[in-house]
């Protein structure tokens, strides 16, 4: 894969889709992780593939295109929203987070990622950006989180290594609904 | 997979969505995208040109009066979360929860969902059971149609190739009203193998809804049931009446059911659903 980029200003400008593409061109001005992007993408172009294979944001990950897995979810104007379903020209004058904006410009994990890692909670990793977006929204919003809301948005991904329990572990610390100590953990369901 | 060569054209308002639309290409209405975008991955559908309506501003309204007046644009996260709907149209906040996960859900739109009338949808049946009108426009004019004569089967609804909805209104629900809405999925969010929507009043029977999706080709009414029970205050359904209905449905085997298995589950659902919906009634 080649990132066509050339830095004029401090805009960073994308170049073209390839020159084979039939379909109409669009341009679009986005916000992607904090950064001011243009480029020129075609009309059937997925967000995921933008930002994939044009940005080279590849932590976000694409299992199902339709919507069902999650690995996909990044955050649309703050907003967690499946990226496999939603075309680039959608998102012109809009702005995109994914899992390679959610630490510190330092470097520093955010909460979530650090709670993650404290507590076990990935195996493979290929659910964890999406996960890590949707958790963080939650982290990030004013009211109170409650335990079943969480586990109905630990529902939105799937994953098919951890059983769930260490990432609503890592959930629960980072949100501040504290885990139960392990001896206290034997009479739980396994995951959401 | 990836979709197809199309076209991509975002509407600045109703009117310049209505004009693309009648040009005569093969082109479609883009709400939120949760249920075309599925298909155009995987090339189920594979129009020329989508006109994407979601960020018209005339379309992007809630509006709280003597009834509920829903924006095409309006998702239905933005509609759950609304203080006003779930005090006053309880039904739509508990339909809404059942579906997909929350990302679909600050997508997908309420209007989407009825135009997409999709016959396993909790909305289409939720749009029956409290008697919503909904509002569509093309170049010929406005029209207002009852969800009873909207919903035409399968996916299919009264909608002309040329015409959009631009909103549904639900009525304020009578004093006094009991609902409920039940639905047997697989799994949490998942499409509904069985569910019912029941709205009993106290003052006027004859108004009484029972609606069953995801048995047959998109929202019903069981007529039956909503005759026997205007002239009782019984919670209980007699299980005789309630076979009867059964065997007047003829779902389709699928994957995850056989037609047998969503009849039991229909039954089952509507039987609770009404006695839910009679402790409700005040
Ligand atoms: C993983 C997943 C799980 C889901 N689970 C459920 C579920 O449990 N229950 C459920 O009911 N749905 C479910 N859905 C579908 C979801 O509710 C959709 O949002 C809804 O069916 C369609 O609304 P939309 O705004 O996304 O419409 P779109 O996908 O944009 O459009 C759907 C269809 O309706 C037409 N259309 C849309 N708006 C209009 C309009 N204003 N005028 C004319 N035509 C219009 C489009 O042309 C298209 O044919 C799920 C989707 C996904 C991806
Ligand atoms: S790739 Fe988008 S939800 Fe699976
Ligand atoms: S860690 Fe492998 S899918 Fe979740």
């Amino acid at each position: 894969m080649t990132e066509l980029t050339s830095t004029t200003s401090s805009r960073r400008r994308i170049l073209a889709p390839p020159a084979s593409e039939s379909t109409a061109r669009h341009e679009i001005a986005v916000q992607i992780n904090g950064e001011a992007i243009e480029a020129e993408v075609e009309s059937r172009l997925l967000l995921t593939d933008f930002l994939r294979e044009r940005l080279g944001l590849t932590g976000t990950h694409v299992g199902c295109e339709q919507g069902s897995c999650g690995a996909c979810t990044v955050l649309l104007d703050d907003v967690p929203i499946r990226s496999c379903l939603l075309l680039a020209p959608q998102i012109d004058g809009r702005s995109i987070r994914t899992v390679e904006g959610l630490a510190e410009r330092d470097g520093t994990p955010n909460k979530m990622q650090q709670a993650f890692c404290d507590h076990h909670g990935l195996q493979c990793g290929f659910c964890t950006p999406g996960l890590l977006i949707t958790l963080t929204s939650l982290a990030e919003r004013e009211v109170p989180v409650t335990l079943d809301e969480l586990d109905h948005h630990l529902d939105s991904s799937i994953c098919r290594c951890t059983g769930y329990m260490n990432i609503r572990n890592a959930a629960r610390y980072a949100l501040g609904l504290m885990p139960p100590r392990v001896e206290d953990r034997s009479g739980e369901r396994d995951g959401p | 997979m990836k979709p197809r060569a199309l076209d991509y054209v975002r509407a600045r308002s109703i009117d310049h969505a209505i004009e693309l639309l009648s040009t005569g290409a093969d082109a479609r209405v883009l709400a939120g995208g949760q249920s075309m975008m599925p298909a155009i991955n995987m090339r189920l559908a594979s129009p020329d040109v989508l006109i994407d309506i979601g960020r018209i501003d005339e379309l992007r309204s809630i509006e709280v009066g003597s009834h509920l007046r829903i924006g095409a644009a309006v998702t239905q996260a933005e509609v759950a979360g609304h203080p006003d709907v779930l005090h006053r149209w309880p039904m739509l906040t508990a339909a809404i929860a059942q579906i997909g996960q929350p990302p679909i859900r600050n997508r997908g739109t309420v209007c989407g969902s009825l135009a997409h009338n999709d016959p396993q949808a909790e909305l289409p049946a939720v749009a029956v059971a409290l008697e919503a009108v909904v509002t569509s426009q093309s170049r010929r004019g406005t029209r207002s149609i009852p969800a009873d004569e909207f919903f035409r089967g399968t996916f299919t609804t009264s909608l002309e190739d040329d015409e959009i909805v631009t909103a549904v209104d639900f009525p304020e629900p009578a004093l006094g009203q009991g609902w409920a809405f039940q639905e047997f999925s697989q799994q949490p969010g998942d499409l509904a193998t069985a569910g019912a929507a029941v709205v009993l009043n106290r003052r006027e029977a004859a108004a009484n809804r029972v609606v069953v999706f995801g048995v047959g080709v998109g929202p019903t009414r069981a007529t039956l049931i909503e005759e026997a029970i205007r002239y009782t205050t019984d919670p209980s359904l007699d299980p005789q009446l309630v076979d009867r209905w059964g065997a007047t449905l003829s779902p389709f085997d699928d994957a995850h059911a056989s037609a047998h298995t969503k009849v039991q589950h229909a039954k089952q659902i509507v039987v609770r659903a009404v006695a839910e919906a009679r402790g409700r009634m005040s």
